[in-house]
């Protein structure tokens, strides 16, 4: 517990400090991260103007192109993950029911599968099957990145200390009652963890978009690749590390605001 | 920490707290416990009557299914045939969650909810009832004085920031907090250091008195049963009753050679502290010797023999010898047995 806590007499100015030092300390890496994501766009914004492009570069590398894959990529990935809470939370909270448990074995198998699957593979296998378009890179994606959170659902609320539970139900709470104020509230860090990993992973695999015609990020990789033009390439692959820093800054902030007081 | 004071405030006061529900008989009818794949009833047609307002302690060595038992009244453990009846009523069948919120049930891990505050932990059955926003803060105020916590420094406080004493002191407000008519408590004082222990089981033993609530407590420390217990059922492989009577009585006429061996060396010095100097005859006049209170039992007069007293006046009544005291055991025995 913070120790201003233990002090009383301390002057109100001395507290203020203090508490601002400790606030400083705690978030550290919140403060400094977006500062470094500042730098690093600033730093690309900088080189990108004083460059000399030729004409494929134009193509690619100019601002409303940008704007453009870093839109595709944002939809892409947080569809995807959308798609991924929506569907591996529910599951989480449903395999650690009593009457669900037995299945948790084999959910986690196929969702282990899900990830091991080369990622391409499943995407290309999926947009010949399916067709091209948004909908299935977003989709193929979603399966790609379901572990994490379904694994730390069900562990958030595996390592729960049973008595909580006990007595949570010994005071008359009905089951559902004790999973909403009890077992969910406590899962949260645990869960919220398991969010990052998805969405920067989902960021990371979103740069495949590009082979079934889902914009993203990938626009300026691929072509950067195949037709030798590094600065298109490195552009591509910067502006990724950018947005998965973001979304894993944004990801810890809410990880801070929504982590219960008390634990 | 803040100790016992308001226990004697509560008791000097007499009834500041809002206690309207006293204790119900509790009824036990067969009682039986049987898990899936074993070929033994864990407890085995149990049958016991809780009588209205008494402290009744489980007491026996571990495995021999005091806490299943105990825990099959308020059906965190389902019974697997028998029945529980509280205050006349059958509850063997009816909504486990109904049930439970009208008997406290406080357990050796304390079980406070982490990421709530001390005082919302103490109002989680009143809200569960629906209470009144006033009606439970001002409960939750009066149930944390009552346990010697001061509500404006300790409710915004969470679990984590209190020591283990004082997390099993809200524990205990928590189990208060709606007014139950049955308490059950699973070895409540088990996981705290031996100071803190003997001052919660005599503050909680000031507490009974007061409240008269029906209790089950289990443990598997005697001296604890002892000191609490208004009866003490002596427990066995499977639950089984060996004997079932006031500490005295258990004391002075062990029903088997099982309860024989649980009360152990020394019964006659352990009854020393059972006995208060009140029910014993003095002869007139005081002595030359320390005085003790009515109030005051044999053991601590036997203190004062030891350390060299030769008499022992007892208020301004009377005297004791040491002929005296043998005298008072050894008829406590006799009206016992």
């Amino acid at each position: 517990m913070p120790k201003a806590l233990a002090q009383p007499n301390l002057t109100a100015g001395s507290m203020y400090s203090q508490s601002a030092r400790l606030i400083f300390k705690r978030h550290r890496s919140l403060i400094i991260q977006p500062l470094l994501i500042l730098a690093l766009s600033a730093a690309l914004a900088i080189t990108l103007s004083r460059a000399h492009l030729d004409v494929i570069e134009k193509v690619t590398i100019n601002q409303k192109f940008i704007f453009r894959a870093i839109q595709d990529h944002l939809i892409l990935s947080f569809a995807s993950a959308a798609v991924i809470l929506a569907v591996a939370i529910p599951a989480g909270i449903l395999l650690t029911r009593r009457r669900y448990k037995k299945f948790t074995p084999i959910v986690l198998i196929l969702a282990n599968i899900g990830q091991a699957f080369p990622a391409v593979g499943v995407l290309i296998i999926a947009g010949i099957l399916f067709g091209f378009g948004k909908p299935i890179a977003i989709f193929s994606f979603a399966a790609f990145g379901i572990l994490p959170i379904l694994r730390n659902t069900i562990v958030g609320l595996q390592e729960i200390d049973p008595f909580i539970i006990e007595s949570a139900l010994g005071m008359g709470m009905t089951p559902k009652q004790a999973l909403r104020q009890i077992e969910l509230p406590l899962a949260v860090p645990v869960i919220l963890a398991g969010v990052r990993t998805t969405l920067i992973l989902t960021v990371g695999v979103a740069t495949l978009g590009v082979f079934v015609n889902g914009g993203g990020l990938g626009t300026l990789i691929i072509p950067g690749l195949k037709l030798n033009r590094e600065l298109v390439l490195v552009t591509g692959g910067i502006l990724t590390v950018i947005v998965a820093f973001t979304m894993d800054w944004l990801a810890r902030a809410a990880e801070e605001l929504l982590r219960p007081r008390g634990i | 920490m803040v100790s016992s004071s308001s226990f004697v405030a509560l008791q000097l006061q007499g009834g500041s707290v809002s206690n309207t529900t006293q204790g119900q008989e509790i009824r036990l009818e067969k009682l039986t416990k049987r898990y899936p794949n074993t070929t033994k009833d864990a407890v085995s047609e149990f049958n016991l009557t809780i009588p209205a307002g008494e402290c009744v302690v489980f007491v026996g060595p571990s495995g021999c299914g005091k806490t299943t038992t105990m825990k099959m009244i308020n059906r965190i453990i389902e019974p697997t045939s028998g029945r529980i009846v509280i205050g006349g009523e059958d509850v063997t069948k009816s909504p486990a969650h109904e049930l439970r919120r009208n008997i406290g049930y406080v357990i050796q891990q304390i079980g406070l909810f982490p990421h709530m505050s001390i005082a919302d932990n103490v109002a989680t059955v009143p809200q569960l009832l629906g209470w009144e926003k006033n009606k439970t803060r001002a409960r939750v105020n009066e149930l944390l004085d009552l346990v010697g916590l001061d509500p404006s420094e300790y409710g915004s406080r969470y679990p984590k920031q209190l020591s283990g004493g004082q997390q099993q002191r809200v524990g205990v407000a928590r189990a208060l907090a709606a007014d139950p008519a049955v308490l059950l408590m699973d070895e409540p004082f088990g996981a705290t250091d031996p100071i803190t222990r003997v001052r919660l089981q005599k503050e909680f033993r000031a507490l009974q008195r007061e409240l008269k609530k029906t209790v089950v407590f289990v443990t598997h420390d005697f001296e604890e049963a002892l000191l609490l217990g208004d009866r003490i059922a002596v427990l066995s492989d499977q639950s089984q009753v060996e004997q079932y009577g006031t500490p005295l009585e258990i004391l002075s006429a062990p029903a088997t050679k099982k309860v024989e061996s649980f009360v152990g060396e020394a019964a006659s010095v352990r009854m020393l502290g059972l006995v208060s100097l009140s029910s014993v005859t003095l002869a007139p006049g005081t002595g030359d010797g320390p005085t003790l209170q009515e109030g005051a039992t044999l053991r601590e007069a036997m203190e004062g023999f030891i350390t060299g007293a030769k008499v022992i006046n007892v208020g301004t009544r009377g005297h004791l010898t040491f002929e005296a005291l043998q005298s008072a055991i050894s008829s406590t025995r006799k009206g016992a047995q």
